[in-house]
Protein backbone atom coordinates (compact mmCIF):
# COMPACT_ATOMS: atom_id res chain seq x y z
CA UNK A 1 0.00 0.00 0.00
CA UNK A 2 1.36 2.91 -1.08
CA UNK A 3 0.07 7.08 -1.29
CA UNK A 4 1.21 8.76 -4.88
CA UNK A 5 0.05 11.55 -6.83
CA UNK A 6 -0.48 9.54 -10.57
CA UNK A 7 -0.82 11.36 -13.40
CA UNK A 8 -4.35 10.82 -15.26
CA UNK A 9 -3.09 10.02 -18.54
CA UNK A 10 -7.00 9.75 -19.81
CA UNK A 11 -10.30 10.82 -18.12
CA UNK A 12 -13.64 10.53 -20.55
CA UNK A 13 -16.97 9.25 -20.39
CA UNK A 14 -17.48 5.94 -22.06
CA UNK A 15 -21.06 5.80 -22.31
CA UNK A 16 -23.78 8.45 -22.50
CA UNK A 17 -26.87 7.62 -21.02
CA UNK A 18 -25.44 5.58 -18.23
CA UNK A 19 -22.91 7.98 -17.21
CA UNK A 20 -20.10 5.81 -16.70
CA UNK A 21 -16.15 6.95 -17.12
CA UNK A 22 -12.58 5.73 -18.00
CA UNK A 23 -10.06 7.39 -15.90
CA UNK A 24 -6.30 5.74 -17.04
CA UNK A 25 -3.52 6.78 -14.41
CA UNK A 26 -0.23 6.44 -14.46
CA UNK A 27 1.03 5.27 -10.67
CA UNK A 28 4.14 2.25 -11.36
CA UNK A 29 4.45 1.81 -7.94
CA UNK A 30 0.54 0.41 -7.12
CA UNK A 31 0.62 -1.34 -10.87
CA UNK A 32 3.56 -3.10 -10.08
CA UNK A 33 1.83 -4.35 -6.56
CA UNK A 34 -1.80 -4.94 -7.79
CA UNK A 35 -3.74 -8.01 -8.16
CA UNK A 36 -6.90 -8.35 -10.02
CA UNK A 37 -9.46 -7.63 -7.29
CA UNK A 38 -8.64 -5.16 -5.32
CA UNK A 39 -8.90 -1.39 -5.29
CA UNK A 40 -7.98 2.05 -4.96
CA UNK A 41 -9.07 5.31 -3.07
CA UNK A 42 -9.52 8.28 -5.24
CA UNK A 43 -9.12 11.91 -3.47
CA UNK A 44 -11.55 13.95 -5.85
CA UNK A 45 -10.28 17.22 -4.81
CA UNK A 46 -7.73 18.42 -2.40
CA UNK A 47 -9.92 20.36 -0.18
CA UNK A 48 -12.57 19.44 2.11
CA UNK A 49 -15.13 18.90 -0.46
CA UNK A 50 -15.76 16.11 -1.03
CA UNK A 51 -14.49 15.29 2.38
CA UNK A 52 -13.19 11.18 1.87
CA UNK A 53 -11.79 9.61 -0.67
CA UNK A 54 -13.54 7.57 -3.12
CA UNK A 55 -13.06 3.51 -3.77
CA UNK A 56 -12.53 2.51 -7.29
CA UNK A 57 -12.00 -1.43 -8.55
CA UNK A 58 -9.14 -1.23 -10.69
CA UNK A 59 -9.95 -2.51 -14.04
CA UNK A 60 -6.73 -2.88 -15.75
CA UNK A 61 -3.64 -3.31 -14.20
CA UNK A 62 -0.37 -3.30 -16.68
CA UNK A 63 2.53 -2.88 -14.73
CA UNK A 64 5.06 -2.83 -17.45
CA UNK A 65 3.93 0.52 -18.61
CA UNK A 66 3.02 1.40 -14.80
CA UNK A 67 -0.51 1.82 -16.23
CA UNK A 68 -3.70 1.19 -14.38
CA UNK A 69 -7.20 2.01 -15.07
CA UNK A 70 -10.84 2.64 -13.08
CA UNK A 71 -13.85 2.93 -14.29
CA UNK A 72 -16.98 4.98 -12.35
CA UNK A 73 -20.29 5.94 -13.06
CA UNK A 74 -21.28 9.14 -11.96
CA UNK A 75 -23.51 8.70 -8.38
CA UNK A 76 -22.75 12.06 -6.51
CA UNK A 77 -20.33 14.83 -5.55
CA UNK A 78 -16.98 12.63 -5.66
CA UNK A 79 -17.82 11.10 -8.92
CA UNK A 80 -18.55 14.28 -10.05
CA UNK A 81 -14.98 16.09 -8.78
CA UNK A 82 -13.34 13.01 -10.20
CA UNK A 83 -15.50 13.51 -13.98
CA UNK A 84 -14.06 17.13 -13.97
CA UNK A 85 -10.40 16.47 -13.53
CA UNK A 86 -8.55 16.89 -17.02
CA UNK A 87 -5.86 14.21 -18.94
CA UNK A 88 -2.97 15.69 -17.48
CA UNK A 89 -3.83 16.43 -13.90
CA UNK A 90 -2.61 14.78 -11.21
CA UNK A 91 -4.61 13.05 -8.73
CA UNK A 92 -3.67 11.40 -5.25
CA UNK A 93 -4.01 7.92 -5.52
CA UNK A 94 -4.01 5.23 -2.51
CA UNK A 95 -3.45 1.43 -3.28
CA UNK A 96 -3.31 -1.28 -4.05
CA UNK A 97 -6.16 -2.23 -1.19
CA UNK A 98 -7.86 -4.58 -0.23
CA UNK A 99 -7.30 -9.05 -0.87
CA UNK A 100 -8.13 -9.56 -4.46
CA UNK A 101 -9.80 -12.55 -6.02
CA UNK A 102 -8.11 -15.73 -5.01
CA UNK A 103 -7.75 -18.34 -7.56
CA UNK A 104 -7.26 -21.97 -6.71
CA UNK A 105 -4.56 -23.37 -9.52
CA UNK A 106 -7.13 -26.71 -10.08
CA UNK A 107 -9.53 -24.44 -10.86
CA UNK A 108 -10.23 -25.14 -14.29
CA UNK A 109 -14.16 -24.80 -15.63
CA UNK A 110 -14.68 -21.41 -13.99
CA UNK A 111 -17.98 -19.00 -13.92
CA UNK A 112 -17.75 -14.97 -13.89
CA UNK A 113 -21.04 -12.83 -13.12
CA UNK A 114 -21.05 -9.63 -13.54
CA UNK A 115 -23.34 -6.19 -13.42
CA UNK A 116 -22.99 -2.81 -13.41
CA UNK A 117 -19.70 -1.06 -12.44
CA UNK A 118 -18.62 -4.61 -10.97
CA UNK A 119 -18.04 -5.77 -14.42
CA UNK A 120 -15.08 -3.70 -14.56
CA UNK A 121 -13.61 -5.48 -11.54
CA UNK A 122 -14.19 -9.07 -12.93
CA UNK A 123 -12.31 -7.91 -16.24
CA UNK A 124 -8.68 -8.21 -14.96
CA UNK A 125 -9.63 -11.57 -13.29
CA UNK A 126 -11.02 -13.08 -16.88
CA UNK A 127 -7.53 -11.80 -18.29
CA UNK A 128 -5.26 -13.09 -15.35
CA UNK A 129 -7.46 -16.72 -15.82
CA UNK A 130 -7.37 -17.29 -19.28
CA UNK A 131 -3.34 -16.76 -19.50
CA UNK A 132 -3.92 -20.71 -18.19
CA UNK A 133 -4.83 -22.06 -21.72
CA UNK A 134 -6.31 -25.40 -20.15
CA UNK A 135 -9.33 -23.08 -18.95
CA UNK A 136 -12.55 -22.76 -19.70
CA UNK A 137 -14.35 -19.39 -18.94
CA UNK A 138 -18.29 -18.33 -19.14
CA UNK A 139 -19.24 -14.92 -18.24
CA UNK A 140 -22.76 -14.11 -17.48
CA UNK A 141 -22.86 -10.03 -17.97
CA UNK A 142 -25.89 -8.27 -16.75
CA UNK A 143 -27.48 -4.95 -16.63
CA UNK A 144 -30.09 -2.22 -17.11
CA UNK A 145 -29.19 -1.82 -20.90
CA UNK A 146 -26.90 -2.34 -23.63
CA UNK A 147 -25.44 0.91 -22.25
CA UNK A 148 -25.06 -0.66 -18.96
CA UNK A 149 -23.13 -4.13 -20.07
CA UNK A 150 -19.44 -1.90 -19.97
CA UNK A 151 -16.23 -3.67 -21.00
CA UNK A 152 -17.68 -6.33 -23.10
CA UNK A 153 -15.14 -6.24 -26.12
CA UNK A 154 -12.22 -6.36 -23.88
CA UNK A 155 -13.01 -9.89 -22.04
CA UNK A 156 -10.82 -12.63 -23.68
CA UNK A 157 -11.91 -13.98 -26.73
CA UNK A 158 -11.91 -17.21 -25.90
CA UNK A 159 -14.25 -16.80 -22.72
CA UNK A 160 -17.72 -17.25 -23.14
CA UNK A 161 -19.76 -14.56 -23.00
CA UNK A 162 -23.43 -14.41 -21.90
CA UNK A 163 -25.44 -11.11 -21.81
CA UNK A 164 -28.92 -10.75 -20.17
CA UNK A 165 -30.00 -7.16 -20.37
CA UNK A 166 -33.87 -5.68 -18.66
CA UNK A 167 -34.99 -3.95 -21.68
CA UNK A 168 -33.07 -6.55 -24.09
CA UNK A 169 -31.12 -4.00 -25.83
CA UNK A 170 -28.48 -7.22 -25.76
CA UNK A 171 -28.26 -10.67 -25.01
CA UNK A 172 -31.50 -12.06 -23.86
CA UNK A 173 -34.03 -9.80 -21.71
CA UNK A 174 -33.87 -10.36 -18.48
CA UNK A 175 -31.68 -10.84 -15.54
CA UNK A 176 -28.19 -13.00 -15.25
CA UNK A 177 -30.25 -15.99 -13.70
CA UNK A 178 -31.48 -16.54 -17.10
CA UNK A 179 -27.77 -18.65 -17.43
CA UNK A 180 -27.89 -20.34 -14.31
CA UNK A 181 -28.01 -23.53 -15.48
CA UNK A 182 -29.21 -26.62 -13.26
CA UNK A 183 -26.61 -28.62 -13.13
CA UNK A 184 -23.35 -26.72 -13.04
CA UNK A 185 -20.25 -28.11 -13.22
CA UNK A 186 -18.06 -24.83 -12.49
CA UNK A 187 -14.95 -25.67 -10.28
CA UNK A 188 -15.32 -21.78 -9.10
CA UNK A 189 -18.04 -19.25 -9.61
CA UNK A 190 -16.89 -15.53 -9.27
CA UNK A 191 -19.57 -12.91 -8.86
CA UNK A 192 -19.16 -8.73 -8.59
CA UNK A 193 -22.04 -6.71 -9.27
CA UNK A 194 -25.27 -4.64 -7.35
CA UNK A 195 -26.05 -7.14 -3.85
CA UNK A 196 -29.20 -9.36 -5.44
CA UNK A 197 -27.40 -10.08 -8.05
CA UNK A 198 -24.38 -11.15 -6.21
CA UNK A 199 -27.02 -13.02 -3.40
CA UNK A 200 -28.93 -14.71 -6.81
CA UNK A 201 -25.04 -16.05 -8.06
CA UNK A 202 -23.94 -17.07 -4.34
CA UNK A 203 -27.41 -19.40 -3.98
CA UNK A 204 -26.64 -20.73 -7.15
CA UNK A 205 -23.13 -21.55 -6.59
CA UNK A 206 -23.85 -22.68 -2.98
CA UNK A 207 -26.95 -24.93 -3.58
CA UNK A 208 -24.67 -26.58 -6.39
CA UNK A 209 -21.64 -27.15 -3.65
CA UNK A 210 -19.56 -24.64 -5.74
CA UNK A 211 -16.87 -22.51 -4.35
CA UNK A 212 -18.33 -19.15 -4.65
CA UNK A 213 -16.78 -15.68 -4.13
CA UNK A 214 -17.64 -11.95 -4.18
CA UNK A 215 -16.81 -9.03 -4.09
CA UNK A 216 -18.63 -6.54 -1.81
CA UNK A 217 -19.40 -3.04 -1.54
CA UNK A 218 -19.86 -0.64 1.91
CA UNK A 219 -19.49 3.26 2.59
CA UNK A 220 -15.90 4.10 3.26
CA UNK A 221 -14.33 6.00 5.65
CA UNK A 222 -10.73 5.72 5.24
CA UNK A 223 -10.27 2.68 2.37
CA UNK A 224 -7.28 1.16 4.19
CA UNK A 225 -8.54 -0.19 7.93
CA UNK A 226 -8.05 2.21 10.21
CA UNK A 227 -11.54 3.98 10.79
CA UNK A 228 -13.72 0.78 10.74
CA UNK A 229 -16.47 1.98 9.11
CA UNK A 230 -16.93 -0.30 5.87
CA UNK A 231 -17.75 -3.20 7.98
CA UNK A 232 -20.00 -6.02 6.64
CA UNK A 233 -22.21 -8.98 8.39
CA UNK A 234 -20.01 -12.11 8.01
CA UNK A 235 -21.02 -15.30 9.95
CA UNK A 236 -17.85 -17.00 11.77
CA UNK A 237 -16.81 -21.06 11.30
CA UNK A 238 -19.62 -21.28 14.42
CA UNK A 239 -22.40 -19.66 12.50
CA UNK A 240 -21.57 -16.24 14.91
CA UNK A 241 -22.16 -13.09 13.27
CA UNK A 242 -19.08 -10.74 12.84
CA UNK A 243 -18.00 -7.81 11.20
CA UNK A 244 -15.66 -7.60 9.29
CA UNK A 245 -13.85 -4.57 7.13
CA UNK A 246 -14.73 -4.76 3.18
CA UNK A 247 -11.65 -2.84 2.84
CA UNK A 248 -9.20 -4.98 4.33
CA UNK A 249 -10.88 -8.37 5.01
CA UNK A 250 -12.32 -7.67 1.74
CA UNK A 251 -13.99 -6.95 -0.88
CA UNK A 252 -13.45 -10.27 -1.54
CA UNK A 253 -15.11 -13.03 0.76
CA UNK A 254 -16.43 -16.49 0.01
CA UNK A 255 -19.90 -16.30 -0.49
CA UNK A 256 -20.62 -18.86 2.36
CA UNK A 257 -19.39 -16.15 5.30
CA UNK A 258 -21.78 -13.23 3.83
CA UNK A 259 -25.03 -11.98 4.63
CA UNK A 260 -26.42 -10.31 1.72
CA UNK A 261 -28.54 -6.98 2.56
CA UNK A 262 -30.29 -5.60 -0.14
CA UNK B 1 14.37 23.52 14.17
CA UNK B 2 12.10 24.54 16.84
CA UNK B 3 11.58 22.51 20.28
CA UNK B 4 8.53 21.15 20.06
CA UNK B 5 8.93 18.22 23.27
CA UNK B 6 5.61 18.26 24.91
CA UNK B 7 5.65 17.50 28.77
CA UNK B 8 1.99 17.80 30.01
CA UNK B 9 0.70 15.85 33.40
CA UNK B 10 3.29 13.35 33.16
CA UNK B 11 2.77 12.55 29.57
CA UNK B 12 6.34 13.12 27.71
CA UNK B 13 6.39 13.72 24.10
CA UNK B 14 8.77 14.36 21.52
CA UNK B 15 5.86 16.76 19.63
CA UNK B 16 2.65 17.88 20.52
CA UNK B 17 0.75 15.60 17.29
CA UNK B 18 -1.36 12.74 18.58
CA UNK B 19 -3.43 10.39 16.24
CA UNK B 20 -6.77 10.57 17.57
CA UNK B 21 -8.54 7.25 18.97
CA UNK B 22 -10.48 5.41 16.18
CA UNK B 23 -8.80 6.97 13.16
CA UNK B 24 -5.57 4.73 13.57
CA UNK B 25 -6.59 1.55 14.66
CA UNK B 26 -3.87 0.02 16.53
CA UNK B 27 -1.23 1.66 14.00
CA UNK B 28 -0.63 -1.39 11.85
CA UNK B 29 -2.10 0.02 8.91
CA UNK B 30 -0.39 3.40 9.11
CA UNK B 31 2.71 2.35 9.71
CA UNK B 32 2.92 1.01 6.13
CA UNK B 33 3.34 4.47 5.05
CA UNK B 34 5.19 6.25 7.77
CA UNK B 35 7.22 6.07 10.43
CA UNK B 36 5.46 6.04 13.45
CA UNK B 37 7.73 7.11 15.71
CA UNK B 38 7.44 10.48 14.21
CA UNK B 39 4.48 11.10 16.42
CA UNK B 40 4.27 12.64 19.45
CA UNK B 41 1.87 9.95 20.33
CA UNK B 42 -0.71 7.23 19.07
CA UNK B 43 -4.02 6.97 21.04
CA UNK B 44 -5.40 3.84 20.02
CA UNK B 45 -9.01 2.62 18.78
CA UNK B 46 -11.74 2.91 22.06
CA UNK B 47 -11.32 -0.32 24.20
CA UNK B 48 -13.68 -1.90 26.13
CA UNK B 49 -13.46 -5.04 28.90
CA UNK B 50 -15.22 -7.67 27.04
CA UNK B 51 -15.01 -7.84 22.99
CA UNK B 52 -17.43 -5.55 21.18
CA UNK B 53 -19.54 -5.64 17.67
CA UNK B 54 -19.96 -2.49 17.12
CA UNK B 55 -23.07 -1.44 15.20
CA UNK B 56 -24.80 -2.75 12.02
CA UNK B 57 -23.62 -0.68 8.65
CA UNK B 58 -23.57 1.63 7.57
CA UNK B 59 -21.65 3.19 9.82
CA UNK B 60 -19.78 6.40 7.88
CA UNK B 61 -21.08 9.10 5.71
CA UNK B 62 -20.07 12.29 4.31
CA UNK B 63 -20.76 16.06 5.41
CA UNK B 64 -19.81 18.78 4.12
CA UNK B 65 -16.62 19.56 4.98
CA UNK B 66 -17.00 16.27 7.80
CA UNK B 67 -18.42 12.78 7.93
CA UNK B 68 -20.68 10.98 10.28
CA UNK B 69 -19.40 7.77 12.17
CA UNK B 70 -21.79 5.25 14.16
CA UNK B 71 -18.54 2.51 14.82
CA UNK B 72 -20.19 1.94 17.96
CA UNK B 73 -16.68 0.93 19.98
CA UNK B 74 -16.08 -2.35 17.72
CA UNK B 75 -13.35 -3.86 19.77
CA UNK B 76 -11.12 -7.27 20.54
CA UNK B 77 -11.56 -5.99 24.26
CA UNK B 78 -8.70 -5.33 26.78
CA UNK B 79 -6.83 -8.55 27.39
CA UNK B 80 -6.67 -9.31 23.19
CA UNK B 81 -5.43 -5.75 22.92
CA UNK B 82 -2.77 -5.68 25.47
CA UNK B 83 -2.00 -9.29 24.47
CA UNK B 84 -2.14 -8.96 20.69
CA UNK B 85 -2.11 -5.14 19.73
CA UNK B 86 0.07 -3.27 21.70
CA UNK B 87 3.48 -5.09 21.74
CA UNK B 88 3.52 -4.21 17.54
CA UNK B 89 3.39 -0.47 18.84
CA UNK B 90 6.41 -1.00 21.16
CA UNK B 91 9.44 -1.20 18.16
CA UNK B 92 8.22 2.63 17.80
CA UNK B 93 9.58 5.78 19.66
CA UNK B 94 6.15 7.30 20.55
CA UNK B 95 3.88 7.68 23.60
CA UNK B 96 1.16 4.97 23.31
CA UNK B 97 -2.29 6.28 24.70
CA UNK B 98 -5.45 3.11 25.51
CA UNK B 99 -8.28 5.52 24.60
CA UNK B 100 -10.75 3.24 27.07
CA UNK B 101 -15.06 3.09 27.70
CA UNK B 102 -17.70 1.04 29.44
CA UNK B 103 -20.91 0.59 29.95
CA UNK B 104 -21.03 1.03 33.53
CA UNK B 105 -18.63 3.13 36.17
CA UNK B 106 -17.33 -0.17 37.33
CA UNK B 107 -16.22 -1.02 33.56
CA UNK B 108 -13.80 1.58 33.45
CA UNK B 109 -12.45 0.29 36.81
CA UNK B 110 -11.67 -3.20 35.46
CA UNK B 111 -10.24 -1.91 32.37
CA UNK B 112 -8.06 0.46 34.17
CA UNK B 113 -6.64 -2.11 36.59
CA UNK B 114 -5.19 -4.29 34.00
CA UNK B 115 -3.37 -1.23 32.43
CA UNK B 116 -0.06 -0.97 34.40
CA UNK B 117 0.79 -4.27 33.64
CA UNK B 118 1.31 -3.81 29.70
CA UNK B 119 4.82 -2.40 29.07
CA UNK B 120 4.60 0.43 26.64
CA UNK B 121 1.36 2.59 27.79
CA UNK B 122 1.80 6.38 28.48
CA UNK B 123 -1.14 7.34 29.44
CA UNK B 124 -5.11 6.23 29.52
CA UNK B 125 -7.39 8.49 27.82
CA UNK B 126 -11.06 7.90 29.38
CA UNK B 127 -13.65 8.14 26.53
CA UNK B 128 -16.80 9.69 28.67
CA UNK B 129 -18.84 10.30 26.15
CA UNK B 130 -20.48 6.49 25.60
CA UNK B 131 -23.75 6.08 26.86
CA UNK B 132 -24.08 4.66 30.66
CA UNK B 133 -26.31 1.84 30.24
CA UNK B 134 -27.41 1.46 33.68
CA UNK B 135 -28.02 5.45 33.59
CA UNK B 136 -30.40 4.82 30.63
CA UNK B 137 -28.30 5.12 27.90
CA UNK B 138 -27.48 8.74 29.00
CA UNK B 139 -23.44 9.51 28.09
CA UNK B 140 -20.99 9.29 31.34
CA UNK B 141 -19.49 12.79 30.08
CA UNK B 142 -22.81 15.14 30.30
CA UNK B 143 -23.18 14.68 34.11
CA UNK B 144 -20.40 16.42 36.10
CA UNK B 145 -20.76 13.59 39.15
CA UNK B 146 -20.80 10.99 37.05
CA UNK B 147 -17.94 12.27 34.80
CA UNK B 148 -16.08 12.82 38.41
CA UNK B 149 -16.84 9.39 39.68
CA UNK B 150 -15.63 7.40 36.48
CA UNK B 151 -12.65 9.66 36.71
CA UNK B 152 -11.57 9.09 40.10
CA UNK B 153 -11.93 5.52 40.23
CA UNK B 154 -9.97 5.26 36.73
CA UNK B 155 -7.03 7.50 38.77
CA UNK B 156 -7.39 5.17 41.81
CA UNK B 157 -6.71 2.40 39.58
CA UNK B 158 -3.71 3.11 37.65
CA UNK B 159 -0.32 4.96 37.92
CA UNK B 160 -0.33 6.50 33.76
CA UNK B 161 -1.44 9.97 33.78
CA UNK B 162 -5.58 10.12 33.04
CA UNK B 163 -6.62 11.76 30.13
CA UNK B 164 -10.40 12.66 30.30
CA UNK B 165 -12.04 12.56 26.85
CA UNK B 166 -14.92 15.46 27.17
CA UNK B 167 -18.18 15.07 24.74
CA UNK B 168 -19.41 18.57 23.26
CA UNK B 169 -22.92 17.35 23.70
CA UNK B 170 -23.39 19.21 26.28
CA UNK B 171 -24.72 22.74 27.47
CA UNK B 172 -21.56 23.92 29.33
CA UNK B 173 -18.56 22.41 29.08
CA UNK B 174 -16.47 23.87 31.57
CA UNK B 175 -18.60 22.77 34.26
CA UNK B 176 -17.62 19.16 33.46
CA UNK B 177 -13.84 20.19 32.92
CA UNK B 178 -14.17 21.45 36.36
CA UNK B 179 -15.14 18.63 37.66
CA UNK B 180 -12.78 16.41 35.97
CA UNK B 181 -9.94 18.64 37.04
CA UNK B 182 -10.98 18.07 40.69
CA UNK B 183 -11.35 14.03 40.55
CA UNK B 184 -7.62 14.13 39.29
CA UNK B 185 -7.73 14.31 35.83
CA UNK B 186 -4.07 14.46 34.60
CA UNK B 187 -5.03 15.78 31.39
CA UNK B 188 -8.22 16.72 28.99
CA UNK B 189 -8.81 16.23 25.52
CA UNK B 190 -11.59 17.63 23.60
CA UNK B 191 -13.73 18.00 21.85
CA UNK B 192 -15.49 13.99 20.68
CA UNK B 193 -17.58 13.65 17.82
CA UNK B 194 -20.69 15.97 17.88
CA UNK B 195 -23.96 13.96 18.02
CA UNK B 196 -25.55 14.42 14.27
CA UNK B 197 -28.15 12.70 11.93
CA UNK B 198 -28.44 12.45 8.43
CA UNK B 199 -31.82 11.62 6.63
CA UNK B 200 -31.57 9.64 3.32
CA UNK B 201 -34.36 11.26 1.56
CA UNK B 202 -35.12 8.64 -0.89
CA UNK B 203 -35.49 6.21 1.65
CA UNK B 204 -37.29 8.12 3.81
CA UNK B 205 -35.00 6.85 6.69
CA UNK B 206 -32.18 8.01 8.79
CA UNK B 207 -28.75 6.75 6.72
CA UNK B 208 -26.70 5.49 9.42
CA UNK B 209 -28.60 1.87 10.75
CA UNK B 210 -27.49 3.17 14.28
CA UNK B 211 -29.89 6.91 13.53
CA UNK B 212 -27.92 9.44 14.86
CA UNK B 213 -23.83 9.35 14.17
CA UNK B 214 -21.01 11.73 15.72
CA UNK B 215 -20.25 14.97 13.36
CA UNK B 216 -16.32 15.09 12.75
CA UNK B 217 -13.82 16.67 10.00
CA UNK B 218 -13.23 20.19 9.51
CA UNK B 219 -17.11 21.12 9.86
CA UNK B 220 -16.36 21.35 13.87
CA UNK B 221 -13.59 23.02 14.03
CA UNK B 222 -14.74 26.50 15.07
CA UNK B 223 -16.91 24.72 17.26
CA UNK B 224 -13.72 22.93 18.95
CA UNK B 225 -11.69 25.96 19.22
CA UNK B 226 -14.17 27.36 20.92
CA UNK B 227 -14.66 24.79 24.04
CA UNK B 228 -10.75 24.91 24.12
CA UNK B 229 -10.65 28.49 24.66
CA UNK B 230 -13.67 28.46 27.28
CA UNK B 231 -12.11 25.25 29.04
CA UNK B 232 -8.51 26.46 29.13
CA UNK B 233 -10.34 29.50 30.72
CA UNK B 234 -11.76 27.28 33.33
CA UNK B 235 -8.96 24.90 34.09
CA UNK B 236 -5.09 24.78 35.43
CA UNK B 237 -4.63 21.15 33.98
CA UNK B 238 -3.06 20.83 30.48
CA UNK B 239 -5.27 20.46 27.35
CA UNK B 240 -5.05 18.10 24.28
CA UNK B 241 -7.33 19.90 21.79
CA UNK B 242 -9.11 18.67 18.43
CA UNK B 243 -11.91 18.35 16.42
CA UNK B 244 -11.53 19.22 12.81
CA UNK B 245 -7.53 19.91 12.34
CA UNK B 246 -6.69 19.33 8.87
CA UNK B 247 -3.31 21.56 8.73
CA UNK B 248 -0.21 22.95 10.80
CA UNK B 249 -1.92 26.10 10.86
CA UNK B 250 -5.23 24.68 12.44
CA UNK B 251 -3.34 22.91 14.92
CA UNK B 252 -1.51 26.40 16.10
CA UNK B 253 -5.26 27.77 16.13
CA UNK B 254 -5.93 25.34 18.61
CA UNK B 255 -2.63 25.46 20.69
CA UNK B 256 -3.22 29.42 20.82
CA UNK B 257 -6.60 29.18 22.43
CA UNK B 258 -4.92 27.17 24.88
CA UNK B 259 -4.16 23.82 23.83
CA UNK B 260 -0.83 22.59 24.96
CA UNK B 261 -0.95 19.38 22.34
CA UNK B 262 -4.17 18.45 19.79
CA UNK B 263 -4.81 15.05 17.94
CA UNK B 264 -5.86 14.89 14.48
CA UNK B 265 -8.92 12.66 13.87
CA UNK B 266 -10.91 12.42 10.45
CA UNK B 267 -7.91 13.96 7.86
CA UNK B 268 -6.18 10.42 8.39
CA UNK B 269 -8.92 9.28 6.46
CA UNK B 270 -8.87 11.73 3.68
CA UNK B 271 -4.87 12.20 3.45
CA UNK B 272 -3.24 9.03 5.75
CA UNK B 273 0.13 11.02 5.90
CA UNK B 274 -1.14 14.03 7.40
CA UNK B 275 0.27 13.27 10.80
CA UNK B 276 4.02 13.86 9.33
CA UNK B 277 3.08 16.37 6.63
CA UNK B 278 1.93 18.10 10.24
CA UNK B 279 4.65 18.13 12.08
CA UNK B 280 7.15 19.30 9.07
CA UNK B 281 4.41 22.00 8.83
CA UNK B 282 4.27 23.38 11.83
CA UNK B 283 8.15 23.40 12.56
CA UNK B 284 8.00 25.69 8.93
CA UNK B 285 5.26 27.46 10.52
CA UNK B 286 6.94 28.12 14.21
CA UNK B 287 10.56 28.84 12.04
CA UNK B 288 8.74 31.07 9.77
CA UNK B 289 7.39 33.18 12.73
CA UNK B 290 10.07 33.20 15.02
CA UNK B 291 8.80 30.57 17.21
CA UNK B 292 11.66 29.21 19.24
CA UNK B 293 9.38 26.74 21.24
CA UNK B 294 6.01 25.77 20.56
CA UNK B 295 5.45 26.13 24.32
CA UNK B 296 5.54 29.71 23.56
CA UNK B 297 2.11 29.18 21.62
CA UNK B 298 0.14 27.86 24.48
CA UNK B 299 -2.63 29.86 25.39
CA UNK B 300 -1.35 33.05 23.73
CA UNK B 301 -4.77 34.41 22.31
CA UNK B 302 -6.32 34.93 25.39
C1 LIG C 1 -14.53 6.67 12.76
C2 LIG C 1 -14.26 7.32 14.09
C3 LIG C 1 -14.11 6.53 15.22
C4 LIG C 1 -13.87 7.11 16.47
N1 LIG C 1 -13.70 6.31 17.57
C5 LIG C 1 -13.43 6.88 18.78
C6 LIG C 1 -13.18 6.07 19.94
O1 LIG C 1 -13.17 4.83 19.88
N2 LIG C 1 -12.94 6.71 21.12
C7 LIG C 1 -12.91 8.07 21.21
O2 LIG C 1 -12.67 8.59 22.30
N3 LIG C 1 -13.10 8.85 20.13
C8 LIG C 1 -13.35 8.29 18.92
N4 LIG C 1 -13.55 9.10 17.82
C9 LIG C 1 -13.46 10.57 17.97
C10 LIG C 1 -12.10 11.11 17.55
O3 LIG C 1 -11.07 10.56 18.34
C11 LIG C 1 -12.07 12.64 17.64
O4 LIG C 1 -12.33 13.02 18.96
C12 LIG C 1 -13.09 13.32 16.73
O5 LIG C 1 -13.20 12.62 15.50
C13 LIG C 1 -12.78 14.79 16.45
O6 LIG C 1 -11.58 14.98 15.77
P1 LIG C 1 -11.45 15.13 14.16
O7 LIG C 1 -12.42 16.18 13.75
O8 LIG C 1 -10.02 15.47 13.91
O9 LIG C 1 -11.84 13.80 13.58
C14 LIG C 1 -13.80 8.53 16.58
C15 LIG C 1 -13.94 9.31 15.42
C16 LIG C 1 -14.16 8.74 14.19
C17 LIG C 1 -14.30 9.62 12.99
S1 LIG D 1 -12.99 2.13 5.14
FE1 LIG D 1 -12.01 2.52 7.00
S2 LIG D 1 -11.76 0.53 7.82
FE2 LIG D 1 -12.54 0.16 5.86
Amino acid sequence: MLLTNAKILTNKRIRCQADFFLMELSAPEIAREAIPGQFLMLTPSEGDSPFLKRPMGINAIDSGSGRLKVIYQLKGRGTAALSKLRDGETIEVLGPLGNGWSVPAEAKHICLVGGGSGIATLLPLALLLAQDSSRQIDIILGGKSSEHIICREDFPPKAQCMIATEDGSLGRQGMVDLYFSAQPSYDIIYSCGPTPMMRKAAQWALSNNIPCQVSLEERMGCGYGVCVGCVCETKDQQGHVCYKRVCKEGPVFPAEEVFFHD
Amino acid sequence: MTNMTTNIGGLKMKNPLITASGTCGYGREMSELFDLSLLGGIAVKGTTLEPRLGNPPPRIAETPSGMLNSVGLQNPGIEAVLTKELPFLSQFDTAVILNIAGHSIEEYGLIAERLDSAANLAAVEINISCPNVKAGGMSFGVDPKVAAQVVSLVKSKTKLPVIAKLTPNVTDITEIAKACEAAGADILALINTVLSMIIDIETRRPLLANGFGGLSGPAIKPLAVRMVWQTAQAVSIPIIGMGGISTAEDAVEFLLAGASAFQIGSINFHNPCAAPQIISGLDRWCDDHGVKNIAELIGAAH
